[in-house]
């Protein structure tokens, strides 16, 4: 290694001698505190991961022409190249999804659904936590080329509704489990990266492959079209009348699998203030196979039944008073789901401005017309008896297949971010993002993704330096617009996930730890 | 390694402040407790009214009551009996009984109601319609239809449920008192309201049969006798088959509520006296001697029934199904638009008056009825509150559909009524 690269290997030491230093610190800490709690949210759009490790995120991800640190691994894997010591890092972010819905979900816009319509619903209150980390060892390998390991998630959604009970004219007397529309996604990539220069000084390649890791947790709401209808015997008519005319279909499907994906980067510095950085992802689908528990919740009326004149309706252990009993009928299957990922590419700019402040602007588009929405298939189905097994309607109503389709567009990222030095012992960094949504003209918009339009962003961070150790903090609100959805896409086929009409608010929370090892 | 305490600590001051700051805005779940209002039966033989009506040998009127509080199979205990309550009497439709309210959720969507303080208790007494024809108008003044007109806003309300006999918890007020219906329930319930003065307070319906000849005078049944026809089968040349082979089975909904309605309103007998058997009170028979009926040939069915006299009846039109006017003229007397002209519109403008009416096309014609029923009224300076409602694609609102949803709005409108809020 030669002289030069020695001499940036830096290992700043906190210079805590100065009071003047001290009271910089703890005003800073005081704003960053008082900002945190007046402010509101940062996020991606879709599922995406609003960002990985506190300086690139504090910089509201405009960290491609940067990329000095392990999270390079996610921004620009070139930037690997000019990281001159090992390091060990680790990041928690804690993620706050703070989403109203107004629903107006009325059959017609005027009968009751059991949706709590009119009134504001929250989303299940919970401070998510997402764990990332890894290290980056300059090894005596080719060149000496510059090998990191690292585990982030780069695709990650979590939110919970309980927004439903069924009417009491349709059953007064079953319960529906709380979280009726849920995504919990994570996608973890584990990534191995490497690094080099090609251009001393000039220009770097760096390659991420990377194995990917998915687990889904998918709960919905289906409203299925009564089969016991149509019939001679006037009980049918009522049957096919609302509010039996739909019958609830709670739907939760937990699962994961695996797939491979690739991020590559370069990183090209200009002159000594300019540098570019463009890199690009392609993650491979995943196949996602797990469990599914189906809950169907049947209309209840006894009179109904018990006056019926068709025996098929009257007779106890009879396919239409299974349909009128009342009962939750629970089934159980495999099922398997393929998850369509979107690749991305990006380039950033970064200047160095003054000798302490670096000014970075970044932009990204993801693919995500790619994304199709969710596609449960179902197998080895048990837990029916009687009638919901023997009888061909039921058996057929209480198997089918669901769906959850989405119909996005590809969307741009762009985001800019600020760096400054402010001691040898405190780094300070804020930034800014607009972001738009692959939804933005989506017919099919339910509870589960919630990404109301362009977003923006706004970021602050620190990082301090105490000998070998990096600290960080970093804080983001990213704001949505306001959505009105109306009227129901889908609705004749109960077996997809309609458009959930409402009025949609959302803001979102995220702040971040970390810390780093230089060794 | 004292400052970098510090640094920690501050951070983790920061995250607590950061976590404490997304505070928890609650959970949206809805814990409904549903009240255990039960059905009652209230079944009454009404000797004098229903003596010889068809297909009710023991003269009973057959009824279920909704009661608050009540156990599923039995009335509150009289050792803690209930507040006294209000009354409300609905009347089912054609072919139905009195199990129909509940079959639409009536129980359910009551106990809700309550729970919910968005209606205080009542009483809901449901009438099941004759089956003879799926029902006969709750109409007639003896013979094979019955005798609703001194029934339904009479002993039924003077000798029975205000009688403290049958329902000792209801509160016997006019104010208090409410009927309503759907179909032949709705005309039943109007028909009521104006050939009685000051029994319910408040009246209630849903599409019906409420202005038999329509805003035109030339729609409403008139539109229907084709349907008549072309459920039979009728060529318009055969002038004896038509009249004397007709299937009067459940397949055919118009042929049955035609009939019904001629039961009631153009009966070939037209007065019929009882002359009980001396030797078993049972046996019912009638005085020939003042045995008068409609001489007219015409259009009379007189085999439907059975026997000579038993019960025939004349139809408002021909073989062709144009009006015959000697018998619609009949009818026509029984049209609400008619009843209200002979007794004033004072009964109803005394009333509270809740209509909801259908805005999708029903083959029957009951919302467009119903629609010139609400002009008349309004044209009388009443003025009803009205409820249009339609279904979505796939499901219009016809017959009885969304009738779950509109109980739950008669309910209320009855409940506004009893508290004097409307």
């Amino acid at each position: 290694m030669s002289k030069e690269k020695l001499d940036k290997i830096i290992v700043p030491h906190m210079s805590m001698n100065t009071e003047r230093g001290m009271g910089i610190a703890r005003f800073v800490a005081a704003i960053f505190i008082v900002g945190i709690l007046l402010a509101s949210p940062s996020y991606a759009g879709g599922f995406e991961n609003s960002g990985i490790g506190t300086r690139a995120n504090g910089m509201a991800g405009a960290f491609r022409a940067t990329a000095d640190d392990w999270t390079a691994a996610y921004y620009n894997p070139a930037g690997y190249a000019y990281i001159w010591d090992n390091q060990l890092s680790a990041n928690l972010a804690l993620v706050h999804y703070r989403d109203e819905i107004t629903p107006d979900y009325r059959w017609g816009g005027v009968y009751e659904t059991g949706i709590y319509n009119d009134r504001t619903n929250f989303n299940a209150h919970e401070i998510l936590s997402n764990p990332s980390g890894g290290f980056v060892l300059r090894l005596p390998i080719w060149d000496e080329t510059v090998w990191g390991l690292s585990a982030y998630q780069p695709f990650d959604h979590n939110v919970t509704w309980t927004m439903f009970s069924p009417l009491p004219a349709y059953n007064d007397s079953i319960n529906v489990p709380a979280d009726q529309y849920r995504t919990n996604l994570d996608v973890v990539a584990f990534q191995l990266t490497v690094a080099r220069e090609f251009m001393e000084e000039k220009l770097s390649l760096g390659l991420g492959l990377q194995l990917l890791r998915g687990d889904l947790i998918y709960t919905n709401l289906f409203f299925r079209e009564n089969p016991i209808s149509s019939n001679t015997d006037p009980t049918y008519d009522i049957i096919a009348d609302y509010p039996y005319d739909r019958i609830p279909q709670w739907s939760s499907n937990n699962g994961n699998g695996f797939g491979f994906g690739v991020t590559a980067g370069m990183l090209y510095k200009v002159n000594k203030k300019l540098s570019v950085g463009i890199s690009a992802s392609v993650p491979s689908s995943l196949t996602l196979t797990g469990t599914a528990q189906n809950e169907f919740y049947l209309p209840k009326n006894n009179t109904l039944w018990e006056n019926a004149d068709s025996a098929a309706i009257a007779n106890p252990g009879s396919v239409g008073q299974l349909f009128l009993s009342g009962d939750k009928i629970i089934t159980e299957s495999d099922f398997e789901a393929k998850l369509d990922l979107p690749a991305s590419v990006g380039i950033g700019f970064a200047y160095q401005l003054t000798e302490k402040l670096r000014v970075a602007l970044d932009a990204k588009y993801t693919l995500w017309s790619v994304y199709k929405g969710l596609e449960f298939t179902y197998s080895n189905t048990t837990g029916l008896s009687g009638p919901a097994d023997t009888a061909t309607v039921a058996r057929t109503f209480f198997t089918q297949n669901i769906s959850a389709p989405v119909d996005w567009e590809n969307s741009g990222t762009v985001m800019l971010g600020v760096e400054y030095k402010f001691a040898d012992y405190l780094t300070l960094f804020g930034g800014g993002s607009v972001d738009q949504s692959p939804a933005r003209s989506a017919t099919q918009f339910t509870p589960q993704f919630i990404d109301n339009g362009t977003k923006t962003g706004i970021n602050f961070g620190l990082q301090f330096h105490i000998e070998r150790w990096d600290l960080g903090f970093m804080s983001s609100y990213t704001s949505q617009p306001d959505l009105s959805v109306v009227g129901f896409d889908g609705l004749d086929d109960g077996l997809v996930a309609q458009r959930f009409p409402g009025d949609y608010k959302s803001d979102r929370y995220e702040s971040a730890l970390s810390i780093n090892y230089r060794f | 390694m004292l400052r970098i305490t510090k640094f920690v600590l501050l951070i983790a001051i920061i995250t607590v402040l950061v976590v404490a700051g997304c505070s928890d805005r609650g959970h949206n779940t809805i814990d409904t407790y549903i009240g255990d209002g039960g059905r009652l039966v209230i079944n009454h033989v009404f000797f004098d009214e229903l003596l010889v009506q068809l297909n009710n040998k023991k003269q009973q009127l057959f009824m279920r009551a909704y009661v608050p509080n009540a156990t599923k199979w039995g009335p509150p205990p009289l050792y803690n009996p209930p507040k006294p309550m209000p009354l409300l009497v609905l009347l089912a439709p054609q072919g139905a009984d009195e199990f129909y309210y509940f079959n639409h959720g009536l129980e359910q969507i009551a106990n809700e109601l309550i729970e919910s303080g968005e209606i205080e208790p009542m009483v809901i007494a449901c009438l099941g319609n004759n089956p003879s024809f799926g029902g006969m108008f709750w109409s007639g003044n003896g013979g094979g239809s019955g005798n609703y007109d001194t029934l339904i806003a009479g002993t039924l309300i003077s000798d029975y449920l205000s009688s403290n006999a049958a329902l000792p918890f209801v509160i016997d007020s006019v104010s208090k008192r409410g009927i309503g219906g759907i179909g032949q329930g709705a005309y039943g319930a109007f028909r009521a309201s104006l050939m009685h003065d000051s029994v319910y307070g408040s009246v209630s319906a849903i599409d019906g049969p409420l202005d038999f000849d329509g805003a035109s005078g030339n729609s409403g049944f008139l539109d229907l006798f084709d349907d008549f026809i072309a459920e039979q089968s009728f060529n318009g040349n055969d002038t004896v088959k038509w009249i004397d082979e007709i299937d009067t089975s459940g397949s055919n909904p118009f042929t049955r509520m035609i009939i019904g309605a001629s039961m009631a309103f153009s009966p070939h007998d037209t007065l019929f006296v009882p002359v009980f058997d001396p030797y078993d009170a049972r046996l019912v028979n009638y005085d020939s001697s003042i045995f008068y009926s409609l001489a007219d040939s015409t259009t009379l069915v007189s085999r439907i029934v059975g026997g000579t006299r038993d019960f025939d009846f004349h139809l408002p039109f021909d073989s062709t199904g144009s009006a015959y006017a000697p018998i619609w003229d009949m009818w026509k007397k029984n049209n609400l638009e008619t009843l209200m002209a002979d007794s004033g519109s004072a009964r109803l403008a005394n009333m509270k008056i809740w209509i909801a009416s259908s805005t999708d096309p029903d083959p029957r014609g009951f919302n467009a009825q119903t629609q010139s029923w609400v002009n008349t009224l309004q044209g009388a300076s009443i003025n009803p509150e009205v409820v249009t409602y339609q279904g979505y694609p796939g499901h219009p609102a016809v017959g009885d559909r969304y009738l779950s949803d509109l109980l739950r709005k008669m309910l209320i409108f009855h409940d506004r009524s009893f508290r004097g809020l409307n």
